[in-house]
Formats: C-alpha cells, sequence, structure tokens
C-alpha cells in the first residue's frame, strides 16, 4: 500500500530540473521499491535531458540525484522532446511509436544508457498508476504555461489526431528488416 | 409509465476482506440517429474507500461517423470523487441516476478534449436487475441496466453543436471485487435501433483469451414487452479485423502499453439468438474504436476496454411476429 503523507504544494511552473527532481522524489515516497529500481537501472551514468529550449544533465551520485545545468562533459546518454509531444503523449493524442519515429521524442546515447532511460519512464509511467501525487504532478505540467505560470487553453493543433508517420534516416534494407519482423507500425 | 427500482452504489462494508478489489460504475451510451452521433460517460470506483491509492476514473467520448474521437478521460485519487448514493462525479463528468431510477443525468466536459456534453435522460424500458453475484476471475461481478432511455441534451465539439433533443440512451450499473490484470474480461453489446424500435443487450462474461467464456444473455426489449435469450440460444461471432486508428485513452497509460496498439478487434459482429420460438441475427459493423485502459490502484495489473461504435441491421422474429430493425450500437471487448 503507498502512501501520500504531506500535503501537496500549489501547482506553479517549475524548471525541467525542478520537475525531474519532484518526479523521482514522489516515486520514492510512493515506492521505495521502483525508485530502487530506477537507480540500479541508471547506475553510473549521467544523462542530458531537453525539453523546448532547457538542457539539464542528472545522474545518481552517493544513491541520490543530481541535476546540473547543461555542461561541456560528454554524457552517456541524451533524450530531447517538446512540451507539445509531452501534453500530446499525455492526452492520448500521439501514440509513443509516432513520436518517435517523427522525431519529436529522441534518445541518443549507448545501449545501455538509452535503455535505461526509457526503462525508467516506464517505471516512472506504471507507479504513477497507483500514485496520487505523481498524477498531480502530470496534471501540474498539463495545466501550468512553461513562461507565464497561466493555465494553457486547447492543447497544439499539430498534435490532434491523424498525424502522418514520417521514417526519416532508416535505410531501404532497415525498412526491409523491420517489415519482415512484423514490427512496422 | 416505467416502474422504478432503486439501484444504488454498493460500496463494501468497512471491514470486508475483500475492499481492495471494490468496482463501481455508472454508464450512460447516447445514441443519436439523425448526426449518427455514439457518446459514452462512464464515472467509475477503483479500490477500497479507505485507501488513500484508491481511483476514481472518468470518461466521455463522442464520436460522429467519419470522424475522430472527441473527449478522454480523467483519473484522480477517490477521495477526490463526488460520491452519491446513486451518483458519481470527478471534475467535469458526472453520471446522477434518481434514487427512484426513472431517470438520470449525464455530463461530460473536458475543454482541454474539446467536449462538452449534457444529457438528461427518462426511462422507457424496465430495470434488468442481474444482483446475483456472477462469478468472475477470482471475484464476481454484477449489474443491472436500463436498456432504452428518451434524451434531451447537447453536445458541444470545439464550438460545433450536435443537439442530442432525440437521442436515445442505454445506461448499466456494475459493481463487484476484481483487480484489473486478473484473467477476466468480458463481451458487451448495446443495439439501440430508432424510436419506436428495440433495443437489444448482449453481454458475456469470459477470460481474457476467450477460452473459457461463461454463458451469454441477450434481452431485445420492443414495444413495452421484453423477450430474453440465455446460454446456448446466443451466440456472439466476430469477423474480420478492425483497421481504422484505434483511440487510447489515458495517454500515460497508451505510452506504457505499446504492446496493446493493435489489438485483434473484429470489424464486424454477427449476434445470433434462438430457442426455437423466436429468432433474430444482428449484423453489426465497426466504423471506429477506442482503447480504455485501467490500471488496478492496489495490484499491478491492467484491462483494457475496447469501444467499439457503429451500425447495426437486425431481423428476426419475436413473440411470433417477423421484424426488422437498424440502429446504432456500441460493442465492448474487454480483456
Amino acid at each position: 500500500m503507498s502512501t501520500e503523507p504531506r500535503p501537496l504544494p500549489p501547482p506553479r511552473h517549475r524548471p525541467l530540473g525542478e520537475y525531474v527532481a519532484a518526479l523521482l522524489d514522489r516515486l520514492g515516497a510512493a515506492s521505495p521499491a521502483a525508485l530502487a529500481r530506477v537507480r540500479a537501472l541508471v547506475g553510473d551514468h549521467r544523462a542530458r535531458l531537453r525539453l523546448d529550449g532547457e538542457s539539464i544533465e542528472v545522474a545518481f551520485r552517493g544513491g541520490r540525484l543530481e541535476v546540473t545545468g547543461d555542461g561541456a562533459a560528454p554524457v552517456d546518454g541524451s533524450g530531447f522532446t517538446d512540451r507539445a509531444t509531452t501534453l500530446a503523449l499525455l492526452d492520448g493524442r500521439v501514440e509513443a511509436y509516432e513520436a518517435l519515429l517523427d522525431g519529436s521524442v529522441g534518445a541518443v546515447g549507448t545501449t545501455a544508457a538509452v535503455t535505461a532511460m526509457f526503462r525508467s519512464i516506464e517505471i516512472l509511467l506504471d507507479e504513477s498508476a497507483r500514485s496520487p501525487v505523481l498524477q498531480a504532478l502530470a496534471r501540474e505540467y498539463q495545466l501550468l504555461s512553461p513562461t507565464t505560470g497561466a493555465a494553457v487553453g486547447a492543447p497544439d493543433a499539430r498534435h490532434r489526431g491523424g498525424r502522418r508517420l514520417a521514417l526519416r534516416d532508416v535505410s531501404d534494407a532497415e525498412l526491409a528488416l523491420l517489415a519482415r519482423l512484423d514490427l512496422l507500425p | 409509465m416505467i416502474a422504478a427500482a432503486a439501484d444504488p452504489l454498493r460500496p463494501p462494508l468497512p471491514l470486508e476482506a475483500a475492499a481492495a478489489a471494490y468496482k463501481d460504475w455508472l454508464h450512460v451510451n447516447v445514441f443519436d440517429h439523425a448526426s449518427g452521433a455514439v457518446g459514452l460517460v462512464n464515472v467509475s470506483l477503483h479500490g477500497s474507500p479507505w485507501d488513500p491509492a484508491s481511483r476514481v476514473v472518468g470518461t466521455g467520448l463522442l464520436q460522429l461517423p467519419g470522424e475522430e474521437w472527441v473527449g478522454g478521460a480523467i483519473v484522480r485519487g477517490q477521495a477526490e470523487a463526488r460520491v452519491g448514493t446513486s451518483s458519481l462525479a470527478v471534475d467535469g463528468l458526472a453520471v446522477a441516476v434518481d434514487p427512484t431510477g426513472a431517470s438520470l443525468a449525464a455530463a461530460a466536459h473536458l475543454p482541454g478534449d474539446g467536449l462538452s456534453l449534457e444529457v438528461a435522460a427518462a426511462a422507457t424500458a424496465p430495470r434488468l436487475h442481474v444482483e446475483q453475484r456472477l462469478p468472475f476471475g477470482h471475484g464476481w461481478i454484477s449489474w443491472s441496466v436500463v436498456p432504452r432511455l428518451a434524451v434531451t441534451g447537447r453536445a458541444v465539439l470545439a464550438g460545433r453543436v450536435v443537439d442530442l433533443g432525440n437521442a436515445v440512451g442505454y445506461h448499466d450499473h456494475n459493481w463487484g471485487r476484481w483487480h484489473w490484470g486478473d484473467d477476466v474480461g468480458w463481451d458487451w453489446g448495446a443495439f439501440v435501433a430508432e424510436e419506436p424500435g428495440p433495443t437489444i443487450v448482449v453481454s458475456r462474461a469470459t477470460d481474457r483469451a476467450r477460452r473459457a467464456c461463461g454463458p451469454a444473455m441477450l434481452t431485445v426489449d420492443v414495444a413495452g414487452r421484453r423477450r430474453t435469450f440465455r446460454g446456448a440460444a446466443v451466440s456472439l461471432r466476430p469477423v474480420g479485423r478492425f483497421a481504422g486508428r484505434l483511440r487510447r485513452v489515458p495517454g500515460a497509460l497508451a505510452v506504457l502499453h505499446q504492446d496493446r496498439l493493435g489489438p485483434a478487434l473484429p470489424s464486424r459482429l454477427l449476434v445470433t439468438a434462438g430457442d426455437g420460438v423466436d429468432e433474430l441475427t444482428v449484423d453489426f459493423r465497426v466504423r471506429a474504436a477506442a482503447q480504455l485502459l485501467a490500471a488496478d490502484p492496489i495490484r499491478r495489473g491492467y484491462g483494457f476496454l475496447h469501444e467499439l461504435v457503429g451500425e447495426f441491421e437486425v431481423a428476426g422474429r419475436l413473440h411470433g411476429d417477423p421484424f426488422a430493425a437498424r440502429g446504432l450500437a456500441v460493442v465492448e471487448h474487454v480483456d
């Protein structure tokens, strides 16, 4: 049984680093075991995360999340997306594979680092299903604009269903392989 | 005048051992034959009322022929639900059934999803109670149905008004004890013809893979009379495969379950019933489908509720007289 031990702060815009820290903080409060799985997955990897114009670096040091500004040192993996895509995914208006295939969501890095990033997201989504405080954070993100803190209105028209897929940078041989394995959408 | 019957929510008692598996929901479908619109409003409780992890889920969706689904789903802590004797509400979604059971109101205000729907409805067919606890996985399910209601109201889709003043409604209330992720499922359909045509409701509980299906039940309400078929007298035959785009909500669970992008949903469903006296055949063709993903709040597990909407034709013989009708329908495939 998960617990929600303290009242939530009022919703407000948060910088990207603060959102990531709040996500992991609330994940740990909802399920220490889930946070432990994320720590085990990430290990010593260092990642750069970019959302629209914000870029941060994250890593676990001594078991605690360390969030720093975008630096010059190499990282093991990078993940990027934008607010419109994030909202469209949360609203069910675009599928994850569509966002990946058209480049709205991307990840670059070693196999282990990229796997760790996406597996960590899966753990977060899975625990969110049973955690009101994680869902409240997602709701806060959906409602507040990134610059003014004011509520946003209708979602980006770019993601109103019926998206056309674009398989970029995929060779004919790769497409043939995907088709043979029945992995094409 | 339709004789009404009370149908309150069925919360667990405080010391009930199975309270964590509590499920209770109120469901309304709206069928507007003039525009072809099929809508649904559903508010449901998942988990023990005393567990902070328990949830309330509200869903409002509407689909017009040739268009994409409008609406979505929200999930909140159960403490945020407004729970009445026979009503549930969360944020802008609500289903309220009059305690006498003779009428109801439903609303789905989802401005971020471009849907605003409000209807009031009066029962035009008697309620069917299945109070008996039907075995359902390791638990049980019961339900109560008002198969036909006269609807008034309207829907606004991104500024466009759809008049629902002559629509026909369907309502059911399901309650029981199970966890999403258990080996349970069901097939259910409501086939609603234009006035004064019949309403046909079919249902059966199953396991997820449809290897062990429970006895089916089919009821036909027409001209104030009800006819029921059960067990081997009812058959459901899926045909083809739905190839359209699936609307999946809530989005976060859809991202998590990329393995459920392409479920094997039929493009057509044939339902037959006959007992040597009366008979009927329903031919339902799917025009759109949505997937509602349900997460159990207590035990890790997920259920997938597929809403298939479209048009149907029915023909057969009832009470000794031949009949035929057509209309709008929703079929639900849950696994």
